[in-house]
């Protein structure tokens, strides 16, 4: 079968969890360590920059604060998740080398890495996000079910687009330019900062964007967007607003496709990434 | 595992390494100065370029076997011993292995250095493909060899070069393997470590069934190996008795420079 290096790559791999998962602990405490609150600021961070941010924009948008303070924070949760999967997934192939070149390693041990490490980032960004709902006293009831189910989604995306963008950038490292730039651009196309019913024009008390309408220009310009996708399917659960199935539907099946992608690069190009890197 | 005879084996094996774009320059005028070190360079394409590393590489290793690997810088020895490691896949010829390999090329890769000896060991184990579990079972002996003490328990960043040294060997050491690569003799630590290491080292080699080691160290060569391979360019030039092998490289390069 054409997948079949990369599926047994990808299995080598996962059989291999006790390591990454504490090559990705030691990179999170690397990230700050010799400060006084060590990991802590990761989540200290996120929590100061969008506790801020949400006061900020919703006064600058008129929003209320109960509506739009959890919609940032959840908003951002899932993008800081998202964006780096895609930004680091590029180097993570080619930063490899030096493990790479000194024992027979699975290449997709590198983008599991990768992604376990940034969901451990994403719980510690869940405990900031947290402290924020509680100082502006807002409560919101999550679905932890539909959370999980959206968490796997993402992962499942983020590995497959780590592999896919990281082999490919063994060969042409220009992509490591290129793509960085077009994230920044990405972030503010997607609903993350701006409510989609702003743009829409819909029911601005909804969170996801409201097609009772139908399709408008404005409208197919937010559903053509496919991270919005994936950002809905980790932020309705969160925020435990509906979320239409249709989004669902197509959340997974490019999940699915960026990991079928992944794995058919890795099986036509494993030999050669070693030589290249 | 253990019990069951162990065999590495290259068939006809070549390797190219492919010459990144726009960093060849002015290669193609160049090309009149032959190298005396390196493996040869192929034109693969119009102003590409790319090294073969390897050329026909043909061995069949045994239990018993101790190979030497003897040959210039860029001859090809640690390209070799990367192939043989499964690290590069080979362009062309064959590869056969029975037995677990165990490579000490970089002693310490992998190190942490802002976590404490401890976390560092089991670090390693795992980098080693060993489960948690078995690692566990081999700190305290580790611990103990490394003579490292109160130590272990601080972060790597605290160690003077001596005692990095001293870590790394003794985890290098700790589990036994039934092929054995090795990229230049190992050794570690002070007077008295050294001494120590060495005798821990001849009973970890004495273990093995098959060693491969590549080497400057003639000395250190015809103590531990008893067959030998030359390599030039990429090529098996000279194949036998570590001594004779030894010899014949030695005439060989002072004709080089004697020319």
């Amino acid at each position: 079968m054409i997948l079949s290096v990369g599926v047994a790559d990808l299995v080598a791999a996962l059989r291999r969890h006790e390591l990454w998962r504490v090559l990705a602990l030691y990179q999170l405490k690397r990230g700050n360590a010799r400060t006084k609150f060590g990991i802590a600021w990761h989540g200290l961070s996120f929590f100061i920059l969008v506790g801020l941010m949400g006061f900020m924009y919703a006064t600058f948008m008129h929003r209320p604060l109960d509506l739009y303070v959890p919609y940032l924070a959840a908003g951002q949760l899932g993008w800081r998740f998202i964006s780096p999967m895609i930004t680091e997934g590029l180097t993570v192939i080619t930063g490899g080398r030096g493990l790479l070149t000194q024992r027979p390693f699975p290449i997709s041990f590198l983008p599991l890495k990768l992604a376990c490490y940034h969901l451990y980032l994403s719980g510690l960004h869940a405990i900031a996000f947290i402290a924020i709902l509680a100082i502006y006293r807002i409560i919101v009831v999550p679905n932890p079910l539909l959370l999980a189910i959206g968490l796997v989604i993402v992962t499942v995306a983020g590995v497959g687009t780590a592999l896919l963008l990281g082999i490919a950038s063994v060969f042409h490292r220009w992509l490591q330019n290129l793509i960085p730039s077009l994230m920044n651009l990405a972030f503010f196309l997607t609903p993350i900062i701006w409510m989609p019913n702003m743009l829409v024009g819909g029911d601005a008390n909804h969170l996801s964007v409201d097609l009772t309408h139908g399709f408008t220009g404005r409208s197919t310009f937010v559903l053509l967007n496919p991270f919005y996708y994936f950002l809905e399917v980790v932020r309705g659960p969160l925020l435990g607003y509906q979320v239409p199935l249709i989004f669902w539907f197509v959340a997974s099946s490019i999940a699915a496709a960026l990991m079928v992608c992944g794995l058919l690069i890795l099986s036509r190009t494993k030999p050669r990434i070693i030589l290249n890197l | 595992m253990r019990n069951t005879a162990s065999s590495l084996r290259l068939f006809n094996a070549s390797l190219r390494f492919p010459a990144q774009m726009g960093r060849v320059g002015n290669l193609r005028i160049a090309r009149e100065k032959r190298a005396d070190v390196g493996s040869e360079l192929v034109e693969v394409g119009p102003g590409r370029y790319a090294v073969q590393a390897l050329k026909d590489i043909s061995l069949s290793l045994v239990p018993g076997d101790r190979l030497a690997l003897i040959g210039g810088n860029g001859a090809g020895k640690t390209t070799l011993l990367r192939v043989l490691a499964g690290i590069f896949d080979l362009d062309s010829g064959l590869r056969e292995v029975n037995g677990e390999i165990s490579t000490i090329f970089n002693m310490r890769l992998g190190f942490e250095m802002a976590e404490t000896g401890y976390d560092n060991i089991m670090l390693r184990g795992l980098i080693e493909g060993h489960p948690r579990s078995m690692v566990e079972m081999a700190v305290d002996e580790i611990a103990d060899f490394s003579g490292l003490g109160e130590y272990l328990y601080m972060p790597l960043e605290t160690y003077s070069a001596g005692m990095l040294a001293r870590l790394a060997f003794s985890i290098a050491t700790a589990w036994d393997a039934s092929i054995l690569i090795l990229d230049e003799w190992i050794g570690a630590g002070d007077a008295g470590f050294l001494k120590m290491a060495e005798e821990r080292l001849v009973t970890f080699v004495d273990k093995v069934q098959i060693l491969v080691v590549a080497s400057h160290n003639g000395a250190i060569l015809r103590r531990f190996c008893n067959k030998a391979m030359v390599l030039a360019h990429g090529s098996l030039v000279y194949e036998g008795e570590v001594d004779a092998a030894w010899k014949w490289f030695q005439d060989h390069q002072k004709a080089k420079f004697a020319d």
